[in-house]
């Protein structure tokens, strides 16, 4: 059966990779460059060069002043690594990224600029620099561009591309392309905003006089080529109906016929615009999906991202993952959240959303001797990465500017006790991460394998070693306790609690990965603990009628788990003669069963076998295309949580 | 600088705006014609639930005014002393006062439930905080409060009657069409519209003449689904009849002089003329609007502004000649996006426009030169626009 032939499949995975670990036994540190904290010199942030460290080993180091320029690097937003080959422009101005994805854009006025970036087999990407009087760093990620499609435009057709969360669909009207064109293709770029919220162009706010910080909820890219290359958008009397399923942790917040407000992107302006208003129904792809439904008359990135409710306004301080020097003129990012750039003392505002944000830091430096990067004078880029929920924080509306909270102090995140992040050397190397979560008394577990090497054109990790040193912190979203630090089985890439953990069927766990050691954190990830899955209705041995049979099934995990708990179920209900079957997979703990063989009827009489499997966060399980839910600057992976498989039931439909 | 460029019966003239925001004296705004213009020019912000009312000589912020969630239609009294406010997300009219620039009362549009709809369970929380004598649901379901944020069945045109002792106001989700009495402060009446086949939600409202009513109707969004206007005896709310209509039609403009009812089809990018001669009979032209017709200003009896959403444009409309010729909105080429309504000035020389981007603007457009003359601040996702005369109150 697939649940077992799945379960098999990562049990089988998870061996490979212990073997593997047990067999390399390296830890190429010699490649990495990245451990022992050799790699993560940093730059001052200061405005002139300096000398290093009287007494110290560190270079001269030296935030770049060059007016009109941006350096900076593109990388995949699925794997963390850098993008090669990517055409930037901005400003009349034109550049390609190198081997490593980084690039450098001089000649630009100063002022807002916002760049675009495109590159083969990805979703175009923009991103924003404010070019002033010193370099500016730039941080791009780019998403994998979704299966190219066939379409003519003579035809009306649906077209999708189906994720874990649902079908992401356009609905085409017939000549409603502005195009002569009849071999076109289109691809749809899936974007989970709750995984991915970093690809996402631009900055959701609703501006003006007042801004209020959009929250996003489900978007995807639609690009349609001709077949030059060109791309192709719909002519100006027309429009299409676009589908984007919400997110499964996302669903009980925006039931059916719910409202949510939603943008197309203009790269004209870099900002969002075209607000309409997008319903939520059922997906007229699958028929089961909830999808935010909504009408689009230009083509781009397109989502939908409802008014902010609780905001929190949040300090950072940004310093040297070395030296714990702060940087100034640091870029540092709320998703969702605001932008901001710290001043001479590291310290940014930055409003985010309440609740768990990610937030991100990057700064450029300049390798004056040649000691971090081999080249004399050749600029890098520092990163830091923080997810976290900020308990304590003085909500406020989320409409107006990030703005001091008086009397607030004391509180991570306020101004005398502002959340720190460590920024290091961005690497060429890629770390990659399995992250499996099991929960229950005496079963609970967390297991992370880690693999590292320099990626190849398609972004995947060529000759893959094991990692060790690695650092990674285990910890519950929202909890309490301190975060653990795994420990990796010594040589074998395998990380693990050094003590017995108790993991809560239900509730949300988050990881962090500092990949190469250096005290930044490069990625991170979360994943709900799931439970025990097991058949509720029918019974072993119950007979059905066949005319109106809702297969039910519980799950320990939805108690505790609440609202936001939506893992997704598999429920396979198969005749024992093969005659029919019905197949669930979605969020809802039962289903009005339907036949295969005859949609919209009951199944056929018969004896029939139920299995029904439940998993949280980035898991294969079926034929849909899974999104890494590890995120981050050089940092990718997977992690999830998967529930055995229930014990199958055999009963009879009249 | 402009040109113009002919495309069929369609004149269109791009404009590039020469703009100095703030400042009047580009153009018609002059700084005699700005002292003497006492105007308050109120703006739905629906993004942060509050009004913002505008000095119009100084184009000075005077108040934001919190109202309740999603503030979109305005309408103000004929004594120019009050300004009526549909809060689509609290299920009430804020009433404010021009004047003193607060809200004076609030008025449910729909009764607070007392039960659930799905399975007739009490809210409990309903009666744990005597909602069921509150005025508005912004007390409780606002950021923060009680879930869901935005409550209620989503009253959104609305239409003072000829006395302006009532006010009606067309309901999204329940295909209503409640009336409002304003002495009293309370619901009059609330009578349920038939469907016009997918078209359920009741979405504007105008009056021609004293004795009909014109609404219009549209399917749940996002359809390209044909909408349909309905004609009603100002009384009884009886049809009289019912017109077909392009997809999504967004707003109704009544002008009884020609005894004409426009309305602008969102998604069909029309706009329609209906005509109703003196024996009733119905007669109907249709102008090809730039991408995505919004609301319809009347500029003088014969001529309309539309405001092109998709376009980032406006449109001047010649309703006799069936004609219109589009301005887009921009700035050093950098577009106004999304407008959405427009005001007419009291002296009636300019329009007071909202772009509805998330980068919110309230332009004045000087209707003799038809240049931008002032650009504005707002918060984005801003919606409707109203005047008030600074010499009635």
């Amino acid at each position: 059966m697939r649940t077992q032939l799945s379960l098999a499949f990562v049990i089988t995975l998870l061996c490979q990779n212990l073997i593997a670990c047990g067999d390399d036994g390296a830890d190429g540190t010699a490649e990495t460059g990245g451990k022992s904290g050799t790699g993560g010199r940093d730059a001052t942030g200061g405005k002139s060069p300096e000398g290093g460290e009287a007494g110290s080993s560190e270079p001269p180091r030296v935030t770049p002043e060059e007016p009109g320029t941006v350096y900076g690097i593109v990388t995949d937003i699925g794997t963390g690594a850098g993008v090669s080959g990517a055409r930037v422009e901005a400003g009349g101005q034109s550049t390609t990224t190198d081997e490593r994805g980084t690039f450098e854009l001089d000649g630009l006025d100063e002022g807002e600029v916002t760049l675009a970036i495109s590159a083969e087999d990805y979703a175009p990407a923009f991103a924003s620099a404010e070019i002033g009087d010193t370099t500016q760093p730039v941080l791009a990620r780019m998403k994998k561009q979704g299966t190219p499609q066939s379409y003519s435009t003579s035809s009306a057709r649906t077209l999708s591309e189906v994720t874990e969360a649902g079908p992401y669909a356009v609905i085409l009207e017939p000549d409603s392309l502005d195009t002569d064109d009849t071999e076109l293709t289109i691809s749809i770029t899936p974007l989970d905003p709750t995984k991915e919220g970093d690809a996402l162009p631009g900055t959701l706010v609703a501006g003006g006089a007042t801004s209020t910080l959009l929250v996003p909820v489900t978007f995807a890219e639609f690009s349609i080529l001709d077949s030059n290359g060109e791309r192709v958008n719909l002519r100006d009397s027309a429009s299409a109906i676009v589908e984007l399923p919400i997110p499964p942790a996302l669903r009980d917040e925006y039931p059916l016929d719910s409202k949510i407000h939603c943008y197309a992107y203009d790269p004209s302006t870099g900002k969002w615009e075209d607000f309409v208003e997008g319903t939520v129904q059922i997906s007229s792809v699958d028929g089961t999906s909830p999808v935010l439904a909504a009408s689009v008359r230009h083509f781009s990135w397109y989502g939908g991202a409802p008014e902010g409710d609780d905001c929190v306004d949040v300090y950072v301080k940004v310093v040297s993952a070395v030296d714990g020097k702060p940087l100034g003129n640091a870029r540092v990012e709320a998703t969702p959240g605001t932008t901001s750039y710290t001043d001479a003392d590291g310290v940014a505002l930055v409003r985010s959303t309440a609740g768990r944000s990610n937030y991100v830091a990057y700064q450029t430096g300049l390798d004056v001797d040649g000691s971090l990067t081999g080249m004399k004078g050749a600029k890098y880029i520092e990163f830091g990465r923080v997810d976290e929920e900020l308990v304590g924080l003085v909500q406020k509306p989320c409409t107006g500017d990030p703005s001091p909270t008086p009397g607030q102090s004391g509180v991570r995140g306020s101004a005398n006790t502002p959340l720190v992040l460590e920024v290091g050397r961005v690497t060429g190397v890629l770390y990659e991460a399995t992250g499996i979560l099991s929960a229950g008394e005496g079963t609970s577990q967390i297991q992370v394998v880690v693999q590292e090497g320099i990626p190849g054109p398609d972004g995947s990790i060529e000759n893959p070693m094991t990692t060790s040193g690695a650092r990674i912190w285990f910890s519950e979203v929202g909890g309490d306790s301190e975060p653990i630090e795994l420990e990796e089985i010594t040589g074998s890439g395998v990380y693990m609690p050094s003590a017995e953990i108790v993991v809560t069927a239900g509730k949300e766990y988050a990881l962090s990965i500092d990949g190469d050691g250096n005290g930044s954190i490069d990625g991170s990830g979360s994943a709900f603990a799931i439970g025990t899955v097991e058949w509720t209705n029918p019974a072993d041995g119950d007979t059905v009628d066949s005319s109106n049979f809702t297969a039910s099934w519980s799950d320990t995990g939805s108690e505790v788990g609440g609202e936001a708990y939506a893992p997704v179920y598999q429920a396979v209900i198969s005749s024992d003669d093969g005659s029919d079957a019905s197949v669930y997979i979605g969020t809802d703990r039962e289903y009005m069963v339907e036949s295969y063989l005859n949609p919209g009827e009951g199944l056929l009489p018969g004896t029939y076998t139920g299995t029904v499997f439940g998993f949280s966060g980035a898991f294969s399980a079926g034929n849909v295309t899974i999104s890494n839910n590890i995120t981050g600057q050089g940092v990718t992976g997977l992690f999830y949580s998967f529930s055995s498989s229930s014990e199958d039931i055999t009963f009879t439909v009249e | 600088m402009s040109w113009l460029v002919q495309r069929g019966l369609t004149v269109y003239l791009v404009g590039v705006a020469a703009l100095l925001p703030g400042l009047p004296g580009c153009g018609a705004g002059s700084a005699e014609d700005a002292a003497e213009n006492a105007d308050r020019v109120f703006v739905s912000q629906a993004g942060s639930n509050t009004i913002l009312a505008i000095d119009a000589a100084s184009g000075e912020p005077l108040a934001r005014i919190d109202v309740g969630m999603l503030p979109h239609n305005l309408v103000v009294s004929p004594d120019q002393r009050t300004l009526y406010v549909s809060l689509v997300g609290s299920q009430a009219i804020a009433e404010v006062d021009t004047a003193s620039l607060s809200v004076r009362r609030t008025l449910l549009t729909a009764p607070v439930p007392e039960r659930r709809v799905e399975d007739d369970s009490v809210i409990q929380a309903h009666l744990d905080e005597d909602a069921l004598s509150a005025t508005t649901c912004y007390g409780c379901h606002h950021p923060g409060g009680a879930e869901p944020k935005y409550a209620g069945d989503r009253p959104f045109g609305l239409l003072l009657s000829s006395d302006a002792r009532q006010l009606y106001v067309t309901h999204l989700r329940e295909s209503r069409l409640s009336v409002l009495a304003l002495d009293q402060g309370e619901i009059e009446s609330a009578t349920s519209l038939e469907p016009a086949g997918a078209a359920t939600e009741v979405v504007a409202i105008d009056r021609l003449g004293e004795d009909e009513l014109w609404v219009a109707l549209r399917a749940i969004q996002p359809s390209k689904e044909p909408g349909a206007l309905r004609r009603l005896n100002a009384t009884t709310f009886e049809p009289l009849s019912e017109l077909p209509t392009g997809a999504d039609p967004a707003a109704l403009l009544a002008m009884r002089e020609r005894g004409s009812v426009l309305v602008s089809n969102f998604e069909s990018n029309t706009i329609t003329i209906h005509s109703v001669s003196d024996d009733g009979a119905v007669s109907s032209s249709q102008i090809e609007a730039s991408p995505g017709p919004y609301g319809l200003l009347a500029l003088d009896a014969d001529r309309v502004l539309s405001l092109d959403y998709y376009s980032d444009a406006v449109s001047f409309l010649d309703v006799a000649a069936g004609t219109a010729e589009t301005l887009t909105l921009e700035s050093l080429g950098a577009p106004y996006a999304n407008p959405t309504h427009a005001a007419l000035s009291s002296d009636g020389k300019s329009a007071w426009i909202v772009t509805s981007g998330t980068d919110g603007h309230l332009l004045e457009l000087d209707l003799q030169s038809r240049r931008i003359v002032r650009d504005l601040p707002i918060d984005g996702l801003s919606f409707d626009v109203a005047v008030v005369s600074g010499t009635s109150p």
